[in-house]
């Protein structure tokens, strides 16, 4: 039997001879017995094969499966992706047809849509609101065909406050008006009779008892007498300019909110909402004051931002600004802070961080001249021939880089040789040619900046300096259509003429600048400006000389400068035996400041103030639900004054007609 | 994958690759099984033999997929799902046709092994995993008593002898009781 078995074994495997093979088949056809007996123990080699096979099919059958999964896994993965991406797309179509549908209401509610609100249910005061609503209509084509964008700003202002049974006395005929949430709405042409109701009634408040502290009176006073926002709303993800009813311009870049709690980009449509303050009487009304710290300012507008979705805060991402194009000119230097409430009263900030533009923008390095030695202070890598498009003068008609370059040197000597105080080398008596060492940067927004000059002579030093920050504003130079910073380096070369022989000439119209290159250390100063502008490009000559900041922050945000004046300044209180807790504040006529007070037993401190200026003293009290207002003109002398103020009652309306008046002022 | 590159997969010993993709058709023969009064696990069992029977037939020289291996699968696994459910009835089995036939055949046939493998399952361990080595990975007897620590290789080959022969003695046993 074994034997057969070996013989069975080599027949299947085919290491039988030929001859051998032909005899085993011969003997499988002819031996019943021997047949069967092969047959059976192929049965049970193939039953045995049968189990490797199953081992095999099992793990196949694993491997499908797994394949299987993660095939679904991906497919869920990618299910997820588009399901958020077409979401997204639907969400913003849908966003979009809403608007357009609020186009066609805009049939029905045609200019202004007038309804009141009921501020808050404590106080049971009804705040009437102008509602104005103007509505952009945009085309724009996409890649998923047209789509309509409609664009709509809803301007409030509050008319007023009432209780019920005062605003049911003032308007009789609109008792029956149909309350939803806390809004009521009522038919537009109602507004005439608004407008007619001229008499403005203050809110009562009946918690308020008038031995209560009369401070506290007044900023609460304060609250309903604040401006009520605009509100612009905008997508997102594009980049947006708004124009807003006092004409502030703000650019907002495309994808620049996160979430505040989230810190999540947002993308969608987005709601600014957005408070002007220009006009003393609005600052005024909304308790404004101009002071960082202990320094004055002087205001150039101020502005309240606040962005939401869905009721959520926003803020700004890190590395984006929102442009601001305040609505005022003429001062320089003008800074951008952002507003902090202490102890009730504004402060104002410097960001800490002012530079963020430069540090973010390349910056490159210039030489006027073609000396090669004054390499140093090269904060950069990069160089003159890395930029795409050299800063250009005013004066200098666009050409080529190199017309440009040669035109800008000549403008700027020019410049220098005008208006350089050509006494100060005489009073040096120099008689030999001296060296200024003179670097600049030109940023962005087309501003000199960062002065140094470095010279034997200070007084050079400091007058090349002074020059300097006197040159006008330049087309900024360019990096693959971007604009950046550009360094600026030349020596001025400074002799009066005639001084080569040693004789020393008092003529001043002779002033030679040329360039040099040899290197003498002198003072160091360095002068930074604050303006920041738009790209001269893109801006009319008038919007030049507009305040442009840019703002990584929202909230608060005032565009001042720093009150320099040479004037003497002193500590100043005044003692106002009336005041009873008033808010006191004080105007400074000559600048737009508004100062606020720190008020303990009647002494009114203000800190620091410049001498001899002339100011408005202005007192709001408000005693129970009557309001008493009064102002006192004045100039400043003595550190510690004792005024009276002639406090008047007046009505809401009647306060804002008087601040109104002062507007003039600012 | 087209049946082309699942036959070459076959033909290049990449036998774990081909039964992976021929996976992708167990669905719809699940479905066929579902429908038909049978569980998910006797749809497990019915596609396993039906890949036996596909891989014994792809092994045989004669053989020649007239089909997609879809087609045949299906065929395979309605007869052997039939066979096992024992609902042929005479008048089926006379209308046959001839390639429906060598299918049918090819499913008894399997059966026979199916019960060669569970006489194989019913051995020892070692004497499994020694029949296994000496068969199916074709190792040498040298190699087999130095593995599994036979005093020689004539005593590994000796025990192989008794292993397949237990095997052989459960099996008639098996198909006695089956017949009887």
């Amino acid at each position: 039997m074994e034997k057969d078995i070996d013989l069975i074994n080599a027949y299947l495997n085919n290491s039988l001879s030929e001859t051998e093979r032909l005899a085993f088949e011969n003997r499988l056809k002819t031996d019943a017995t021997f047949y069967e007996f092969f047959v059976e123990h192929q049965t049970i080699l193939k039953g045995i094969e049968r189990v490797e096979l199953l081992e095999e099919i099992k793990t196949s059958k694993n491997k499908y499966l797994i394949s299987k999964w993660l095939k679904y896994f991906g497919g869920f993965v990618l299910l997820i992706t588009i399901t958020i991406i077409a979401y997204s797309l639907c969400f913003s179509a849908q966003s979009g047809e809403q608007q357009s549908n609020n186009n066609t209401s805009f049939e029905v509610v045609k200019d202004s849509v007038l309804n009141e609100t009921i501020a808050d249910s404590i106080s049971k005061c009804i705040t009437v609101k102008y509602h104005k609503k103007q509505i952009f209509l945009e085309e724009r084509t996409k890649a998923f065909g047209g789509v309509e964008i409609v664009k709509d700003t809803i301007i409030k202002e509050v008319i007023g406050s009432y209780t019920i049974e005062e605003f049911k006395s003032a308007f009789p005929k609109n008792i029956d008006f149909k309350k939803e949430n806390d809004t009521i709405f009522v038919n537009p042409n109602l507004l005439i009779e608004f407008e007619k109701a001229q008499q403005i009634v203050l809110k009562e408040n009946k918690n308020n008892e008038a031995t209560k502290a009369v401070s506290k009176n007044v900023e609460s006073f304060f609250n309903p007498t604040k401006k009520e926002a605009q509100i612009v709303t905008f997508n997102a993800s594009e980049d947006y300019k708004v124009t807003l009813k006092e004409g502030t311009e703000i650019l907002i870049p495309a994808n620049a909110f996160i979430n505040s709690k989230t810190q999540k980009e947002v993308t969608g449509n987005v709601s600014l909402e957005v408070t002007e303050y220009y006009k003393l009487s609005d600052m005024l009304l909304a308790d404004l004051s101009t002071k960082s710290y202990d320094q004055i300012l002087e205001t150039g507008g101020m502005l309240y931002i606040e962005a939401k979705k869905n009721n959520s805060n926003l803020k700004l991402k890190q590395g984006k600004e929102l442009e601001i194009v305040f609505n005022n000119k003429g001062k320089e230097d003008m800074q951008l802070f952002n507003g902090d409430k202490i102890d009730g009263v504004m402060n104002w900030n410097l960001p800490e961080s002012i530079d963020i533009l430069s540090s973010q923008s390349k910056s490159i390095s210039q030489e006027v001249s073609l000396s090669s030695e004054y390499y140093e202070n090269t904060d950069s890598s990069s160089n003159f021939e890395f930029l795409d498009v050299v800063p250009r003068h005013p004066n200098c008609e666009p050409g080529d880089n190199e017309q440009l370059k040669q035109c800008f040197n000549e403008e700027i000597t020019k410049f220098v040789a005008r208006k350089f105080n050509h006494e100060i080398g005489e009073k040096l008596n120099l008689i030999t040619k001296e060296n200024i060492y003179v670097s600049f940067e030109i940023d962005r927004r087309g501003n000199i900046g960062k002065i140094e000059a470095r010279s034997k002579y200070d007084a050079l030093a400091a007058e090349a300096i002074r020059v300097l920050e006197l040159f006008p504003k330049v087309v900024p130079g360019k990096i693959n259509s971007r604009y950046v910073n550009v360094k600026y380096r030349f020596p001025i070369a400074y002799r009066i003429l005639g001084s080569e022989n040693s004789i020393p000439v008092t003529r001043t119209s002779g002033m030679i600048f040329q360039q040099d290159s040899a290197l003498i250390i002198g003072n160091k100063k360095e002068v930074q400006k604050e303006i920041e502008e738009k790209p001269i490009s893109e801006v009319s000559k008038s919007d030049l000389e507009r305040y442009t900041l840019s703002t990584t922050q929202l909230g608060w945000i005032n565009c001042d400068r720093f009150i320099n004046s040479r004037k003497n300044k002193i500590k100043y209180n005044i003692n106002i035996s009336n005041a009873e807790g008033a808010n006191v504040k004080l105007i400074f006529k000559s600048m737009s400041s508004i100062l606020p007070s720190r008020a303990s037993n009647g002494f009114y401190d203000f800190g620091v103030v410049p001498v001899n200026e002339e100011v408005i003293l202005l007192g709001i009290k408000k005693k129970g639900d009557k309001i008493f207002l009064g102002l006192k003109e004045l100039r400043i002398r003595a550190t510690s004054e004792e005024q009276d103020i002639d406090f008047k009652e007046v009505s809401l309306s009647e306060l804002k007609k008087e601040l109104i008046k002062l507007n003039s002022n600012f | 994958m087209s049946d082309d590159k699942i036959m070459a997969l076959f033909k290049n010993g990449k036998r774990e690759k081909a039964f992976k993709e021929l996976y992708k058709l167990y669905p719809r023969i699940e479905k066929l099984i579902l429908s038909n009064n049978g569980t998910k696990a006797d749809a497990n069992d019915v596609f396993q033999e039906a890949l036996i029977i596909l891989n014994r037939n792809l092994e045989k020289s004669d053989f020649k997929l007239t089909s997609s291996f879809y087609t045949y699968l299906y065929s395979v696994s309605r007869f052997v799902w039939k066979d096992t459910q024992r609902k042929f009835t005479k008048q089926e089995l006379h209308n046959l046709q001839s390639e429906e036939v060598l299918v049918f055949d090819a499913v008894l046939e399997e059966q026979k092994y199916k019960s060669a493998e569970k006489a194989f399952r019913e051995l020892g361990e070692r004497c499994q995993q020694l029949l296994q080595w000496f068969y199916v990975k074709k190792m040498t007897f040298k190699v087999i008593a130095e593995q599994m620590r036979f005093k020689s290789e004539k005593v590994a080959k000796n025990q192989k002898y008794k292993c397949l022969q237990k095997a052989k003695d459960i099996y008639r046993t098996q198909s006695k009781t089956v017949q009887s």
